[in-house]
């Protein structure tokens, strides 16, 4: 008999046990919040609250994904929410501002580019510095290849359509921000746009745009226009942890973290 | 008689095997010989053609592998971001550069170059400081422009390069420039063949310059082409060496690969050929030494019969041959033994014959003078009683009791004598022989100085009772016991046994007394005969004896020894109506 209850008991450990790993949510997701401002806000959810959030990180795709089938309660993402998403369920709450910045190899000499500028060099319109007041040199473009399926809006705002038929012939098109960063580090010609939070680094030099730097509280304040909602999005119904971190995430400490993390608040 | 008549059988034999072994072995050692030579030149060619087969699928993997790399590396993102970056946006050589000497760094390629689409260079790995020079003759890369990858081998200042050439295409698919990657067909290169392949290698140039070695010795000069199959020496070796054509991109052979094998096969041939000879002596030795030795065995038998046949021939039958065997020579001996028992049997008959012809002749002859002088001195004997009445005379009448003792001893010699010729036939009765010989022994015992003569009488159990004269029979006990007393000397012991064999009744009197040699016994059943003293006997009891047993059918043998003692034995044949009868 007290060979079984000992069975038993060694049977019931991982039923035993399971209580306090659900005390804990997943999130998966774009790796600009990831990089930036998730695992802070994780931190801080938990010394608060005691619950874990944790934080795994991926691109847009793998947050969409993993909410879609469970495996997270919360997925991230750059772009906003496609309507066929909508349609099966899905909600994106807007957490953050991701702050677009336009960088440069620390060699250029250039401190400030206009938007309408940096559209044509895009577009292809201005294909050398020289144009730009610099050296007679042509401009190597390094765009970031990513969410073509979204309306991803930097894209919309440089005026390149989705399947990037406008961009310039003269791009160097590069998967990562870590590429395009090592990029412009590298080629003294190079430019680029990408988040703040991987830009800061003294590798690459970030340029004012339009006379405005790229701050959260230019953001805030509505000057710095090269800005993009980043969201996480969670089933129609999220579990009260989930909207409790999300809650958390938007109140003025979650926000603080947020434009402490190189990211422009959301309110 | 030739030399090879006199020799044995085994010698012939012998002989013949050792000619026939060595006059096989003298004609299979050629063709052996041969046949080594010849698989072994074979299995040497199909080696050679194997040792070239690998070394041309260890130059076809490098190409392979080198193609594969041109063919990779060409869709290498920072190959291609960096050599569009120098091509099409005026960027720095250095960065196309740093991308293919990492690749070199990181993989089995010794030698990477970039040229833009113009087919200028714009980067090479072993020449970092060449660019701008223009490659639009060189066919592989020309190839490359046009948007294929080849692969071949080429002649570089250094040597001889195993390259591929591959086009370089951007992401919207325009050609940017091509990239050639090569293996340096240098020593290292061959020396990793030759690890592989197990042959020494070299290259030379079309020209016959040695470019390449992985044989230090060659360093100095390529060999000169030659007819057949070229054999070099080198630093005491002795190498087949095999020529391949190294063709580049055109039909032209740009020079060729020496493959060099250690031709050990002189060497081999050799030592197979020793091995052969002592195998093949060994083995004619041993063929010998054991033919000999299974000779010698088999013929053993026939030099017993050979031995025995000599031994009978000079009259000894009691030769046999001893030998358990089924085959035809064992059959032999037993017919052999057969032969010789026979042979003992028919000498031992005749000599039984003529020693009783002997007998039956002097007994013809004693018959005779005793019938002749029976009467005369019966006759003695009366007048000389009649005469010895009528004198007073005391003394002539003491003469005349000798002459009458002396006439009466007379006429017992002749009637023993009668009684030997078998005069005297013998009246038969039905006769218990213990008891006859119980009877013979106690009255000897009681007439005789036994002193120191021990007799024993062990009589047979259930004898039969036998026909015979108890009067003559109970004389050849006597005489047999008497003589057995007077053969010994001091003390002895005599014995009498009775028993029955088949047919017949022995009796046996053994005595330990001085014994008689083959001679003695030969003779001593003849008249007058005896090795006793002189006055001691008449010589006629054994010989009466000898008569009695013949007259009942009967035969009398002796066996003795000179010092040891005499054994008689009688043997009387029992009547079958008599059989059972006790």
């Amino acid at each position: 008999m007290r060979y079984l209850l000992i069975f038993f008991s060694i049977l019931t450990i991982p039923f035993r046990l399971s209580p306090a790993v659900a005390e804990g949510i997943y999130y998966q997701g774009t790796h600009i919040l990831t990089y930036s401002a998730m695992n802070k806000l994780s931190k801080a959810f938990e010394k608060k609250t005691g619950l874990r959030v944790m934080v795994r990180g991926g691109g847009c795709s793998d947050g969409i994904a993993t909410v879609r089938n469970g495996r997270a309660e919360m997925g991230g993402l750059c772009c906003p929410l496609p309507q066929r998403l909508k349609d099966k369920g899905i909600v994106a709450h807007p957490v953050a501002m991701d702050i677009k910045v336009v960088v440069v190899n620390r060699e250029n000499p250039l401190k400030n580019i206009s938007l309408e500028q940096l559209r044509d060099i895009h577009t292809g319109k201005i294909t050398n510095w020289k144009e730009l007041g610099w050296k007679d040199a042509p401009i190597a473009l390094i765009y970031r290849r990513h969410c073509l399926d979204m309306d991803e809006p930097v894209r919309r705002a440089l005026g390149i359509k989705d399947d990037l038929s406008n961009l310039s012939k003269k791009t160097i098109v590069v998967r990562t921000d870590m590429e395009l960063l090592e990029y412009v580090s590298r080629f003294k010609t190079a430019v680029g746009v990408t988040s703040k939070v991987f830009a800061v680094t003294e590798d690459v030099k970030i340029l004012d745009l339009d006379g405005v730097r790229a701050t959260p509280l230019n953001v805030k304040n509505h000057l710095y226009r090269l800005t993009s909602p980043l969201y996480i999005i969670t089933k129609a119904h999220p579990g009260k942890l989930t909207k409790s971190f999300l809650r958390f995430i938007l109140s003025p400490d979650g926000q603080a973290i947020i434009t402490g993390s190189n990211l422009g608040a959301i309110r | 008689m030739s030399l090879w008549q006199d020799l044995s059988l085994q010698k012939k034999i012998v002989l013949i095997i050792i000619a026939t072994t060595l006059s096989a072995t003298i004609s299979i050692v050629p063709a052996l010989f041969f046949t080594i030579r010849t698989a072994m030149m074979n299995q040497q060619q199909a080696y050679l053609t194997g040792v070239r087969n690998l070394v041309e699928g260890l130059l076809e993997d490098n190409h392979r592998a080198v193609m594969n790399y041109a063919v990779l590396f060409s869709r290498d993102r920072a190959v291609k971001d960096n050599l569009f970056y120098h091509t099409e946006l005026a960027g720095e050589r250095i960065h196309p550069l740093r991308a293919v000497k990492h690749l070199v760094d990181a993989f089995d390629v010794e030698f990477i170059e970039l040229t833009d689409r113009e087919g200028s260079v714009v980067a090479n790995t072993s020449e970092p400081d060449l660019f701008d020079v223009s490659r639009k003759e060189d066919p592989y890369i020309r190839d490359a422009l046009s948007g294929k990858t080849t692969t071949g081998i080429k002649r570089l200042t250094r040597g001889m390069l195993l390259t591929a050439s591959s086009p370089i295409y951007y992401d919207q698919g325009q050609l940017i420039g091509t990239i050639t990657t090569g293996i340096f067909m240098d020593d290292l290169f061959v020396k990793r063949i030759r690890n592989l392949s197990g042959a020494e290698i070299g290259i030379t140039d079309s020209e016959g310059t040695l470019l390449a070695s992985s044989l230090p010795a060659l360093k100095t000069s390529a060999p000169q082409p030659a007819q057949g199959r070229e054999v070099l020496h080198i630093s005491g070796k002795r190498y087949i060496l095999m020529r391949m054509p190294i063709k580049g991109n055109d039909t032209r052979p740009s020079g060729e690969l020496l493959i060099m094998t250690e031709d050990k096969l002189p060497e081999i041939i050799k030592n197979a050929h020793i091995t052969v000879t002592f195998i093949l002596v060994f083995i004619a030795v041993l063929s010998i030494v054991a033919t000999g030795l299974i000779i010698r065995r088999v013929l053993k038998p026939v030099q017993a019969l050979e031995m025995g046949a000599e031994r009978i021939g000079k009259g000894d039958f009691r030769q046999r041959i001893d030998m358990k065997s089924g085959d035809e020579i064992g059959k032999l001996a037993d017919a052999f033994n057969k032969m010789a028992e026979n042979l003992e049997k028919m000498r031992e008959m005749e000599e039984r014959l003529s020693h009783a012809e002997r007998l039956a002749s002097i007994g013809r002859f004693t018959a005779g003078i005793a019938h002749e002088m029976n009467n005369p001195i019966a006759n003695i004997i009366g007048l000389l009683k009649i005469t010895r009445r009528e004198i007073t005379d005391e003394s002539i009448r003491e003469d005349l009791d000798i002459a009458i003792k002396e006439a009466m001893r007379c006429g017992a010699i002749v009637r023993d004598l009668l009684l030997y010729s078998r005069q005297s036939p013998p009246h038969k009765e039905p006769l218990h022989i213990n008891s006859l010989v119980e009877e013979v022994v106690k009255t000897i015992e009681q007439s005789q100085d036994l002193t120191g003569i021990e007799i024993i009488f062990s009589p047979g159990n259930d004898l039969p009772a036998i026909y015979a004269d108890p009067v003559q029979i109970e004389q050849v006990m006597r005489n047999l016991i008497l003589n057995a007393i007077q053969a010994i000397e001091d003390k002895g012991r005599i014995t009498i046994e009775t028993s029955k064999e088949g047919m017949n009744l022995l009796i046996k009197v053994t005595d330990t007394g001085k014994g008689m040699d083959a001679e003695e016994v030969e003779k001593i059943f003849y008249p007058f005969y005896t090795t006793k003293g002189t006055g001691e006997g008449t010589g006629l009891g054994l010989t009466v004896s000898y008569g009695i047993v013949q007259a009942h059918g009967g035969e009398i043998k002796v066996k003795s020894k000179k010092g040891e003692g005499s054994c008689f034995t009688v043997k009387i044949p029992i009547s079958p109506d008599l059989e059972g009868r006790l």
